[in-house]
């Protein structure tokens, strides 16, 4: 079973293939989503301190755990991009996150590590086009750009209950990426019937950074969680080359990825609901190294709110009671298009179930989003996704 | 071992997702256009080169199938190259058992002709004689002809050739006069000639190795046309797909027919021609016009005798092709002389070669040494001279200039043209260029009319961001 599940990781490092078109611009679109359960809530879980549904939001909230844990979540996406008379419908499925935490003493000290995608880039056109000619003459055919990859996090760090009050979190997270730009233009006019052009451009990322957060308990219906992961450099090693030209551009570069600062707050309401608001900030104004995305990125905010009816076990082993919950985000995304912000909006209800004898929830989340807006940027996407999660817990398992 | 609960749904949920990660969706279309940065500098610029860097004409000579074992005869005359054929007869072997001197004396032989086989391509409508709607309007080599025979003083050594023809007297043992084709032949297919019955019997008596001088003739007075046609040699082997009927039973090249009024008794050949056949035969090639020095005037390309031209294009400028661009599109184009064409649909096959093997001007080298030294590149088929569809020859050389510019080789390369040699897999090569004798002129690179003279015309794509990288 460990095999089958080791075998499971390595397929999830492969990129999703799906997209809307707003992942062309820049960095790409944010796709961190975390738990089927934080998502179904709006995605707030900074404050989070649950040991039977660890969120992972927060690495100081995994201090309290006395149990292995380990989080997969993933989620299904049905969406209809549009703009300019044109639609097109995608159809994907998506594991952006990994987590599994030990235990290093009980409810004390744990150790945590993951994998987590956090951007992606993926998406591909295809146009009809004719290229002049000095003559006046025409030459047929299309245009297809291809733009993949992904922005991940390998984190590794502790979080630590320091006391009843107070939980601190640390780690290290290990950031690389890939974006990969292939440009093909086809000549389709039976009279010309030329080589197509290619224009691969690729770039991989690779870089190091740290985030800090915290778990504050004052008062005992609040919560308050807040993390700083820092600006950092990241190595940028640049090919660009050109379908049967024998020489190419390799580069190495830096890029400057930016800071992400997130806090939020839980307020219990009595044993069986509780709300939340979760913010997050990540200045890609401040990015630089890549000329063409310094001119469409711009500060990345999102606002995350929502409620949750907890899910409860009765008494004496019968039974329990099903988690509700739902939310609002608000992202404003880290890019412009047609000089216009583009804002992400998500409305998410969803639910959980218990596995046996307590030892992990599966969580279910269903969303309708909406992305840009037609008016302002040209392009707008609709759609649903369906999230899904797994957080098993497991006692001495090592 | 401990049993771990927890983890197999686990694994099983997320082996699942992960096989189900992906993607079905529209294809994709414009949604998104213009929403990438991504582009190019420059896309499908044309450029087109007509200077010749390099230029050169290789005579090809072909040790396996020398000029005396090929499968055709020439007899006639185009433009400036002409050819006669020389014949040798061992009449050393006569008499024998069935052909007894008695049989073989004058007063027995009634008439004597020498029969030739003409290559069916060379009839009317190219052996279509059944269809009148479409004659040949184009290099047809003409209605009328004389041929003449000649005994020439001595045996001639077929090693000769291409050379002069040998002298001759003065006289001929006989003329042969065809007003048309057609009057004398409904098929057009075999020529014979008329032989002088006592010269006959001289060469019977003489029982020795004659050769004979078979050579076209132009009479004024009749109105004969000039032109250059093919026969079976003995050599023939195609005669299948060249000629009406492969003629069992008699020899194919130049054949003498003795009819006599006695005739031996051989079982199953009622009244039997003597049958005489050729020991050696050989087209002359006395006229034949050689490749220019320069290509100025015109460039040649040729078969049987071959003489195939090297181009070669000056890619060093810059300014007009620059450095690390994508060759979306090369053709070599080149021009047909219309005036200046003879024989049969042509292939013509580009490929690489090193200039020091193909010097400039002309050079002679031998067929076996170009095979290690060519690279195919492209052709084209079926360059049928009646057809105006072949007379701009386009050949796509888009591989190949790229390849020149990414400096793949060490030195500079050239275009060799040539026909579908037997070492060029996937171009015709049967029957070889040494059967047909195809000729083609082009024109030069001062012809007066730019639009005819040889040219590369490029089309490329550009990144400039590459410029400066290597080669």
């Amino acid at each position: 079973m460990k095999r089958l599940a080791l075998a499971a990781l390595l397929l999830v490092a492969s990129g999703a293939r799906a997209q809307n078109p707003f992942a062309l611009v820049g960095p790409g679109q944010d796709v961190a989503q975390g738990s089927a359960r934080v998502a179904a809530r709006g995605g707030w879980g900074m404050a989070e301190a649950d040991t039977l549904s660890p969120t992972f939001v927060n690495p100081a909230a995994l201090g309290d755990l006395h149990h292995l844990a380990l989080l997969f979540g993933g989620y299904a996406e049905s969406s209809e991009a549009a703009g300019h008379g044109v639609a097109r419908r995608s159809n994907r499925t998506f594991l952006p996150e990994v987590r599994l935490a030990l235990p290093l003493r009980d409810g004390r000290l744990t150790l945590h590590a993951g994998f987590s995608t956090r951007r992606s880039l993926q998406y591909r056109t295809q146009v009809d086009t004719t290229w002049s000619q000095p003559d006046g003459t025409g030459i047929a055919g299309y245009e297809r750009l291809i733009r993949e990859g992904s922005f991940f996090r390998v984190p590794l760090g502790l979080g630590w209950r320091a006391s009843s009050w107070l939980a601190l979190g640390a780690e290290v997270d290990l950031v690389r990426g890939v974006a990969r730009e292939e440009l093909a233009q086809v000549t389709a006019d039976p009279e010309f019937s030329g080589e197509p052009n290619s224009r691969i451009e690729e770039r991989v990322f690779s870089g190091v950074t740290g985030t800090f957060a915290v778990l504050l308990q004052p008062l005992t219906p609040l919560s308050l969680g807040a993390s700083y992961s820092l600006a950092h450099d990241a190595d940028q090693d640049r090919t660009l080359s050109l379908g049967g030209v024998g020489g190419w551009v390799e580069s190495r570069s830096t890029v400057h990825l930016p800071d992400e600062a997130r806090a939020g707050l839980q307020l219990d309401l009595g044993e069986s609901w509780q709300v939340g608001g979760d913010a997050k900030l990540a200045r890609w104004s401040r990015f630089t190294g890549i000329p063409e995305w310094e001119e469409a990125v711009r500060d990345e905010w999102t606002v995350a709110f929502g409620v949750e009816r907890k899910l409860r076990f009765q008494p004496m082993g019968r039974g329990h009671v099903s988690p509700w919950r739902a939310g609002y985000t608000w992202r404003r995304g880290g890019y412009e298009v047609n000089g216009a912000p583009v804002d992400e909006r998500i409305w998410s209800v969803g639910t959980g179930f218990p596995l046996a004898r307590r030892q992990g929830t599966i969580d279910v989340g269903l969303s309708y989003f909406t992305l840009g807006n037609e008016a302002d940027n040209g392009w707008r996407t609709r759609g649903w996704r369906l999230a899904l999660s797994v957080t098993g817990l497991e006692r001495l398992i090592f | 071992m401990k049993r771990l609960p927890g983890l197999a749904p686990l694994a099983a949920l997320t082996l699942a997702l992960a096989l189900g990660e992906g993607c079905t969706s529209d294809d994709p279309n414009g949604v998104g256009t213009g929403l990438s940065p991504v582009g190019m500098d420059s896309v499908l610029v044309p450029v087109t080169l007509t200077n010749l860097s390099h230029y050169g004409a290789l005579n090809v000579t072909n040790t396996q199938v020398p000029l005396d074992e090929r499968e055709v005869l020439y007899l006639g005359s185009d433009g400036n190259d002409a050819s006669s054929i020389v014949v040798t007869y061992d009449f050393s072997t006569l008499p024998n058992a069935e052909w007894t001197e008695d049989l073989l004396a004058a007063g027995n032989i009634i008439n004597v002709r020498l029969r030739m086989y003409l290559l069916t391509w060379y009839n009317r409508n190219h052996g279509a004689n059944t269809d009148t709607t479409n004659l040949p309007n184009r290099y047809w080599p003409g209605a009328r002809k004389i041929y003449r025979v000649f005994r020439l003083a001595a045996p001639v050594d077929t090693l000769s050739f291409p050379g002069a023809e040998p002298a001759f007297a003065g006289v001929s043992v006989d003329s042969f006069v065809a007003t048309r084709y057609e009057d004398l032949y409904p098929k057009n297919d075999l020529i014979e000639i008329p032989i002088y019955v006592d010269k006959a019997a001289e060469w019977l008596a003489e029982r020795g190795r004659i050769s004979f001088l078979i050579r076209e003739e132009v009479d004024p007075i009749v109105g004969t046309d000039p032109g250059l046609l093919g026969f079976a040699s003995k050599e023939m082997v195609h005669g299948g797909s060249t000629l009406a009927d492969i003629y069992a039973g008699n020899s194919i090249g130049p054949t003498l027919l003795i009819n006599t009024t006695r005739v031996p008794d051989i079982a199953g050949v009622p009244d039997p021609d003597l049958v005489i056949r050729p020991v050696a035969d050989v087209s002359t090639w006395h006229a034949l016009e050689e490749p220019p020095a320069t290509p100025a005037t015109g460039i040649l390309f040729r078969t049987h005798m071959r003489s195939y031209p090297v181009l070669g294009f000056d890619l060093s400028d810059t300014d007009l092709v620059p450095r690390n661009v994508r060759i979306n599109r090369a053709e070599l184009t080149l021009v047909t002389d219309t005036t200046r064409v003879s024989g049969p649909a042509q292939v013509l096959v580009a490929s690489e070669i090193e200039p020091d093997v193909v010097p400039p001007g002309v050079a002679v080298v031998a067929l076996a040494d170009l095979e290690p030294a060519t690279f195919v590149v492209g052709g084209r088929s079926g360059l049928n001279p009646e057809d105006a569809a072949s007379d701009i020859i386009a050949i796509n050389v888009t591989s190949s200039v790229q390849r020149f510019l990414n400096g793949a080789y060490a030195g500079s390369r050239v275009f060799l043209l040539t026909e579908g040699e037997s070492f060029f897999t996937g171009w015709r090569a049967n029957p070889s260029p040494d059967f047909w004798f195809r000729r083609r002129w082009f024109y030069g690179t001062d012809d007066a009319d730019p639009a005819h003279r040889p040219r590369l015309k490029i089309v490329y794509s550009r990144e400039s961001e590459l410029d400066e990288v290597r080669p």
